[in-house]
């Protein structure tokens, strides 16, 4: 009994913990430079935080059964520059033809998935630490959208898809809206289906919830091709608000997003990670990326500190579980 | 008598909602034989953990070594004080060498000096002529015996000054041949000033080898005694206490055959295993650990694919490719080890339960329907009641024997024909024992076909009218439980002289490179 409250209390205060460091990162910042409180300032905070955001997702899923994925960005580049080429060759400058660009839209989604269906066959079938096999797979993919490319830049947007990444809806960022419904529509998967359920059992002890009969190979494949949903939507966002795609687009988004979600409480054993946890690390990264960008820091010492950040939460998390 | 080298003074520990030491008051004394015995979760490995240093105990107790107080005993003091402990598993390294095993902790303290082999192998010797024992030092560790590896672990730790050898359950995997040997080796080191704690469950091996016998019950020690002033009887009477009553009373059980196994083999796992599970029987198998037992169950579960035979269910075969087509079929395993393969410790009650059944769970939209999975849990926890449960604590929180109750209540979901129980009350207390074994008598009554896997006499003698015998990977004899007392069944179960019989295959007997003279029990010191 005893344990139980201290579960729920805990659960409940590591949210506490990050909110509070978030509202104390606002005031110290706005003391520090007015600005900071600004309508301007929170609406650019929402444009930064859904790409990002939704590469933590797709980090996030991954690492809930103790693995990770280190080819989301280079997936996302592979399946923006293919979904690129399709709209240059089917749509003329300064043309719009929206079957085409949802056409377009679906291929990005078929490589980000295809690719995480690879990783988790590899994963699942031959044992390999997910570490290896995704590390390999971002040489891969990253390779092959160098060869496509020739090492540039391509772009070349019609209005309709330019639009997912730079306009708004009532206000709203539309890839805030697209982030939310992303975000909620994995809270429902994580909390309500069976493949939800198994994920976390797996993460925390595979070897019980195999003797009770569940196919971890099936799960492990789905659970990176859950992932690859999660890469094409960041993709799609990514390379509208770009109007561009490369195979180097998004490079420092890696290393973040597993910062983010170590921060929110995802554990990278497995097994433990709420989406609401990543969410709020999200906006308190975002903050203090801004903040720190208002007063000028050096861009060197900020890459640092966000070092010290992910040991720091790491080291409270661990900390916390013994 | 000698002096008392390790002390326990009103010593506590908590896990959790266990209570798994209660005041306890223990000393061990320079150069005796001492052991401990008790059933499985009485707290014997608790204390090893103690002595050793892997747990902190609760605040309060008092510990003493060489009869000075030690304010925390942490893994790195136990040892600079000479604790060593071998564990059942023997925590070699099975693809290094017997030399190298043997001397692995000399080298691992010696900063950054190269490594000397013939260093490593004259030490090798050294140990191993003290011991009086010869084996191979150059052959690797995986094709020795069970009873060798278990001397290549005592010589391992005696290379490195050791004053105090625990050995927890060093028996439990070998012959009563090889026990022999072991124990004239346990008695040389004594001789030579070595204080040995010996834990066991196995009184007979007790009174043979102990000086003096603790005895421990839920937790707290009963009494320490001077071997010569008791018997097995009066051993197990303080042992089992009185929260234990076994009795004979086995639910009918019906004509019909529901699981049959013709000719079953696994490689060097199992050979030749053939029987006939009726409606409503409890199917007794009582072998050792490494008798093929868990890889035979879990190839009826479907985890293991056996090389020949057949699975028969109600008559049909079974193509089982995985565990998911036994438990569609209806079969149900407890597995032997409940943390590891029974439950997700860190995951709720709830999910433990409902983790094999989720797809008859489902409402609208394909979306577990968590009502449901809540009232399924509710009733479990009612049905078995599994005292302070929730749905939605984690495993972890809970007692042994509620676990236990845990993993049934998931198996009991699937609606299984046939369950399967490997070792169910490993490490659960004695009170929780009998609810268990009730439990499975009910389920019985109800037309369930039970395969009770066990080591422990009394619980296979006391709940299946029929046991096999395994042993290296075959059944060698069918007891019926209803016409032998349980001292016969005890001993009809013993290995002595059919210890062979399963010669053509399993791990190597290794009886060439054992200890030269097994009879040697009474050597003078060097």
């Amino acid at each position: 009994m005893k344990e139980k409250t201290g579960k729920n209390i805990l659960s409940g205060s590591e949210d506490l913990m990050l909110i509070v460091l978030i509202v104390g990162c606002v005031i110290f910042f706005t003391a520090m430079k007015p600005s900071f409180f600004s309508p301007g300032n929170f609406s650019s905070i929402a444009r930064q935080i859904p790409e990002i955001g939704l590469f933590t997702l797709a980090m996030m899923i991954p690492m809930m059964v103790g693995g990770i994925d280190l080819s989301v960005i280079a997936s996302a580049n592979l399946g923006s520059i293919l979904m690129t080429m399709y709209m240059n060759s089917h749509i003329e400058k300064g043309g719009e033809n929206v079957p085409a660009v949802i056409v377009s839209i679906l291929i990005c989604a078929a490589v980000c998935i295809f690719v995480g269906f690879l990783n988790g066959l590899i994963v699942a079938v031959f044992r390999i630490p997910a570490m290896l096999v995704t590390l390999g797979m971002q040489m891969v993919t990253t390779g092959i959208a160098l060869g496509i490319t020739r090492g540039g830049t391509l772009s070349g947007y019609p209005e309709s898809f330019t639009g997912i990444g730079n306009n708004a809806f009532l206000g709203i960022p539309n890839q805030f809206i697209l982030f939310v419904i992303a975000a909620a529509a994995l809270l429902v998967i994580m909390q309500k289906t069976s493949f939800g359920i198994k994920l976390r059992m797996y993460g925390s002890n595979a070897v019980a919830t195999k003797f009770s009969g569940i196919d971890d190979i099936s799960l492990l494949i789905r659970t990176h091709m859950l992932s690859g949903v999660y890469v094409a939507i960041a993709a799609v966002v990514m390379t509208s608000r770009l109007t561009s795609a490369s195979a180097g687009a998004g490079a420092n988004y890696l290393m973040r997003a597993i910062l983010i979600a170590v921060l929110g409480g995802v554990d990278p054993n497995g097994g433990k990670g709420r989406v609401w946890g990543i969410i709020w690390a999200l906006i308190l990264f975002q903050c203090l990326a801004t903040g720190l960008n208002l007063l000028r820091v050096n861009s060197y010492i900020v890459i640092a500190l966000y070092g010290v950040i992910l040991l720091l939460s790491v080291f409270v998390r661990t900390r916390r579980a013994a | 008598m000698g002096e008392k080298i390790v002390e326990l003074r009103h010593v506590n520990k908590h896990y959790g909602g266990v209570h798994a030491l209660r005041d306890v008051d223990f000393e061990l004394r320079q150069g005796e034989i001492h052991c401990l015995i008790g059933q499985n979760g009485c707290g014997k490995s608790t204390m090893i953990k103690v002595i050793s240093g892997i747990i902190d105990v609760d605040p309060g107790s008092e510990v003493f070594f060489d009869g000075t107080p030690v304010h925390r005993v942490s893994a790195a003091f136990a040892m600079n004080s000479g604790v060593r402990v071998i564990y059942q598993d023997l925590s070699l390294f099975p693809n290094l060498t017997v030399a190298e095993n043997i001397a692995f902790d000399r080298h691992t303290d010696s900063s950054v000096r190269g490594v000397s082999w013939p260093a490593i192998r004259k030490k090798a010797a050294d140990v191993m002529e003290m011991m009086r024992v010869s084996i191979d030092p150059e052959s690797l560790v995986e094709e020795l015996s069970i009873a060798d590896r278990q001397l290549v672990a005592i010589a391992r730790a005696l290379a490195t000054n050791a004053r105090i050898l625990i050995m927890d359950e060093p028996t439990s995997s070998l012959t009563r041949k090889e026990v022999n040997v072991l124990f004239s080796i346990v008695k040389d080191l004594r001789e030579k000033g070595l204080t040995i704690m010996f834990v066991s469950h196995k009184l007979d091996e007790i009174i043979e080898i102990a000086e003096r016998i603790t005895v421990m019950r839920d937790g707290r020690i009963i009494s320490t005694i001077d071997n010569s002033s008791v018997d097995e009887a009066e051993l197990a009477r303080m042992i089992s206490g009185q929260a234990i009553f076994y009795h004979q009373d086995f639910p009918a059980s019906g004509d019909k055959v529901v699981l049959e196994v013709r000719d079953l083999s696994r490689g060097s796992e199992y050979r030749d295993i053939s029987f006939k599970l009726h409606e409503g029987e409890i199917l007794g198998i009582i072998g050792l650990l490494g008798s093929g037992r868990t890889e035979l169950a879990t190839t009826i579960f479907g985890m293991n694919p056996q090389d020949s035979g057949q699975v028969i269910l109600d008559g049909k075969e079974l193509n089982l490719r995985s565990n998911r087509d036994a438990i569609a079929a209806g079969i149900a395993y407890v597995p032997e080890d409940r943390l590891l393969q029974g439950l997700v410790l860190n995951q709720n009650i709830q999910n433990n339960v409902v983790i094999s059944v989720l797809n008859r769970l489902k409402g609208a939209l394909g979306l577990i329907n968590s009502g449901k999975c809540r009232r399924m849990t509710d009733d479990w926890i009612s049905e078995l009641s599994i005292r302070s449960a929730k749905p939605e604590i984690p495993a972890s929180a809970m007692s042994g024997g509620n676990q236990q109750k845990i993993v049934i209540a998931k198996w009991l979901s699937t609606n299984p024909r046939v369950l399967i129980l490997d070792q169910p009350t490993n490490g659960i207390d004695v009170a929780a024992k009998s609810t268990i074994y009730d439990l499975i008598r009910e389920l019985a009554g109800k037309g369930m076909s039970i395969i009770l896997i066990s080591d422990e006499v009394p619980e296979i003698y006391y709940n299946c009218p029929k046991a096999l015998l395994m042993h290296r990977g075959r059944i060698i004899k069918e007891i019926d439980c209803r016409a032998v007392s349980e001292s016969e069944f005890s001993r009809e179960t013993d290995f002595t002289p059919e210890s062979g019989t399963g010669g053509t295959e399993g791990p190597p007997a290794g009886d060439s490179r054992s200890p030269n003279e097994p009879g040697n029990s009474e050597g003078g010191a060097v």
